[in-house]
């Protein structure tokens, strides 16, 4: 064995399966048709997921190519799919199906990439309801099963939709792309078991909502809401900073965390718990120069998207399109340092301090409390065209029953000053009559030890030394005799219970006919 | 199941609206993702065959969202909410707590993101039985619980639906909105309901101080009066063992029997 052996084979569950031969320049890659990785089994030309935390949207694409290089990196070659959204600007009139996902086609940079293999983030059922006679059919029920339908290709040489496949997709047989022969498995249990879509089964349900929504609106009200988004011209370009088809194409070149968070030793350790420091600065130099061989690839569909689409997009987009072209690798990656935290989610209470150091983080208010979290992140998505990650404040015993919060945060400062600025300007008033109001908060830090009256001790008895048998006994809670002191004193915290139970009561009954009294002014509540 | 849902939709149009109108009825299979069946027809007070126009079955009869939010809706009345907690209480500690008086599934601490950090923890603590659940509200509700020190006593309520993280989209329900601008003749009303917010939001804030403070008084109240307490009997031992007492009831003549 040449090749110096690596710690980091084993600090995840992985496992390679069928061997397809040698390949290469030097013959030194070791081709697989097959492997295992954290429990799902992958093989050729199944369709994944690869995700990064703080993005919101996965990236779909097929598994074209496995090998492993001779210095033991996993590489899996993607030739991607789009969603409506990536593409949205070459979509015209077009309405795409609410599930439905655009094969890459034609000649340009952007139809494939080579990623590391840790990317990966899960199985996802693709079907193909092309037309095509190249393609055999599936049933209703694998139909209603699939995550994502596709029947159209896009061209990322001529950014034109189309609904003929050609032959060759980057190389690789058409055939391979559409749906699998009855004989081979594509659907057993095990692969539809395996389809854990991360969190970003809301992005889906974004666009969903979105045609649901106006689908399902009597049709007056659609053309109110068509007329609303019109009259929001700055809306499109400025509130989606980085364009996507850039920014996409940026993070295309995923690469696993190892090499983002060389300056952020917490991320770290939550995604590498087996590999030594050092190891890992062993490593960086030469993902460097994987980045660096992929990112060329890349750089030609960056700039159309940017000329192409628009020439007004805001000032942060511009540097951070320039940057990554131009910059070096130091640039990349403190670009890309907060947003590439692979594998394991940053905890919210970690996430939401952060996002409200970098100014994106907004608080919601005034949202109906049985809102989801993910139907806030549908909501900021239909009313300002952002996506952005929400978080329901889940209630307590203080909270209002008339005001529901959320935290949502946002990928830029800017988007989150444009929120807060158009809530503040205009309204924007959800069904039932309730304006949203958005503002920045500080978070309470959840970790923090909160103080807490009302336990009480007797100092001399807490410091003497208690005799053996009391210290191994486990402090049992229990209801209190009505015979003790504890009790009379626990029953007067009880009153004082009952009493603010009242309190609030009062107050919230007070509010709720406030709120009534001025919704009954409105004249149009739908 | 669901074909009767379905009537129901049809009906309720068929009622609000004026005979042979044109309506576009949108339907959709409640949470699977958008299976919606428009149809515009044409409505007479006479007729119901419409719903047969539709292709029933189609649909599922019923979705796995309903399914996952009933699955949800019994968990919650499984669960029970406690707050009053002290901070030194941790999942082992509620759990052993609860365990008394049943099984317990699972335990969620709700973290305070947005209130001031000085309130008391609380958790939800779903139980295996509904009927355990039931049990422990009640009774906490009628003797006072301790949990990690005495004598402030934890609080148990049913939990609801929106204390709950994980909680499942409703089905059926679409949210809507709409932007108002300043020509809007509701602006002004939704301004003044913007304002509201805060106003509440302030109020709110300052019972919440209120509150607290009533609690802090009450706790050095108690505190006082546990100390004098524990003089109390602490000068009492300390007089019977120095012989103290006795001396004094053979001066004034008492019999003091020493058991």
């Amino acid at each position: 064995m040449s090749h110096p052996s690596r710690a980091n084979e084993h600090s995840y569950d992985f496992k390679w399966g069928i061997k397809s031969g040698m390949g290469g320049k030097n013959r030194d890659l070791q081709f697989y048709e097959s492997f295992t990785y954290d429990g799902v089994e992958y093989s050729l030309y199944d369709c994944v997921y690869l995700y990064q935390t703080g993005q919101l949207e996965t990236y779909i694409g097929k598994l074209v190519r496995i090998w492993e290089t001779p210095t033991r990196e996993k590489k899996v070659k993607i030739v991607w799919f789009f969603r409506p959204v990536d593409i949205r600007r070459h979509l015209g009139d077009d309405v795409p199906h609410w599930n439905e996902i655009f094969l890459a086609s034609g000649e340009g940079k952007g139809i494939s990439n080579i990623n590391a293999l840790e990317a990966l983030g899960g199985k996802c059922k693709v079907v193909c309801t092309s037309n095509d006679k190249r393609n055999p059919r599936v049933s209703q029920v694998e139909l209603r099963e699939a995550d994502y339908i596709f029947y159209r290709t896009f061209d990322i040489g001529s950014l034109k939709i189309s609904d003929n496949f050609a032959d060759l997709i980057d190389g690789i047989k058409v055939e391979y792309f559409f749906n699998r022969k009855k004989d081979q498995k594509l659907l057993n249990p095990r692969n539809i078991k395996a389809n854990l879509e991360v969190r970003t089964q809301t992005i889906d349900s974004t666009s969903k909502s979105d045609m649901s929504t106006l689908d399902m609106w009597p049709l007056k009200k659609r053309k109110l809401l068509l007329s609303t988004e019109k009259e929001l011209p700055g809306l499109g370009p400025n509130t989606s900073p980085p364009s996507e088809l850039e920014e996409r194409s940026n993070m295309r070149t995923l690469l696993p965390l190892r090499i983002a968070s060389k300056r952020d030793p917490e991320k770290l350790t939550v995604s590498l718990p087996g590999l030594p420091k050092h190891e890992e600065k062993n490593l960086n130099p030469k993902d460097s120069t994987s980045q660096n061989r992929a990112r060329p690839k890349k750089v030609k569909f960056d700039e159309k998207a940017i000329t192409i689409p628009d020439k007004a997009a805001s000032q942060p987009a511009q540097n951070e399109g320039i940057k990554a072209r131009t910059g070096s690798m130091d640039d990349t990656r403190r670009l890309d340092a907060d947003r590439r935290s692979w594998f394991k989610e940053l905890p919210w209470d970690k996430r939401i301090q952060r996002a409200h150091e970098q100014g994106t983080l907004v608080l919601l208010e005034n949202l109906d409390r049985s809102y989801t979290s993910s139907e806030v992140e549908d909501l900021v998505w239909h009313a300002f065209n952002v996506r952005a990650t929400a978080k329901m404040i889940q209630c307590g015993t203080f909270s209002s029953p008339h005001n529901g919060k959320a935290f949502v945060i946002f990928k830029l400062k800017a988007t989150a000053d444009m929120v807060i600025s158009q809530l503040n300007a205009k309204c924007l008033m959800l069904a039932d009559g309730r304006p949203v109001v958005g503002h920045r908060k500080a978070p309470t830090d959840p970790s923090k030890p909160a103080s807490f009256v009302g336990h009480l001790f007797i100092d001399k008895i807490r410091f003497q030394r208690q005799p053996e048998y009391m210290r191994n006994a486990v402090s049992t809670s229990h209801y209190s005799q009505p015979n003790t002191i504890e009790f009379d004193l626990a029953t007067e915290w009880r009153v004082l219970q009952e009493k603010s139970v009242l309190w609030w009561k009062a107050l919230y009954e007070q509010h709720s006919k406030e709120i009534q009294d001025l919704k009954c002014q409105l004249k149009h509540i739908f | 199941m669901f074909v009767h849902k379905f009537t129901v939709i049809i009906r309720s149009l068929y009622n609000q609206s004026s005979p042979s109108q044109n309506l576009a009825v949108c339907l959709w299979v409640e949470g699977t993702p958008v299976t919606a069946y428009t149809k515009t027809f044409n409505l007479q007070r006479s007729e119901s065959r419409s719903i047969s126009e539709f292709k029933v079955h189609q649909l599922h009869m019923e979705s796995p969202a309903q399914n996952e939010y009933a699955l949800f809706e019994q968990k919650v009345k499984r669960a029970v909410y406690i707050d009053n907690i002290s901070p030194q209480v941790t999942d082992a500690v509620l759990k052993t707590a609860l365990n008394q008086f049943g099984t317990v599934v699972s335990i969620h601490f709700i973290p305070n993101y947005v209130e001031p950090s000085k309130i008391p923890r609380c958790a939800l603590v779903e139980m295996a039985k509904q009927s355990e659940a039931e049990a422990i509200i009640s009774d906490m509700n009628n003797y006072p619980f301790m949990m990690s020190g005495m004598p402030r006593p934890a609080r148990a309520r049913p939990a609801e639906v929106e204390m709950f993280d994980d909680r499942p989209i409703k089905p059926g329900r679409r949210i809507q909105c709409r932007w108002l601008d300043k020509e809007d003749p509701d602006f002004e009303v939704a301004k003044k309901l913007k304002h509201l917010v805060r106003k509440h939001a302030s109020e709110a804030s300052f019972m919440l101080k209120n509150q607290l403070e009533e609690e802090e008084k009450l706790a050095k109240q108690q505190a006082e009066v546990l100390k004098t307490n524990y003089k109390k009997y602490e000068m009492i031992d300390s007089v019977l063992a120095d012989g103290a007492a006795r001396r004094l009831a053979r001066h004034y003549n008492f019999n003091v029997s020493d058991d």
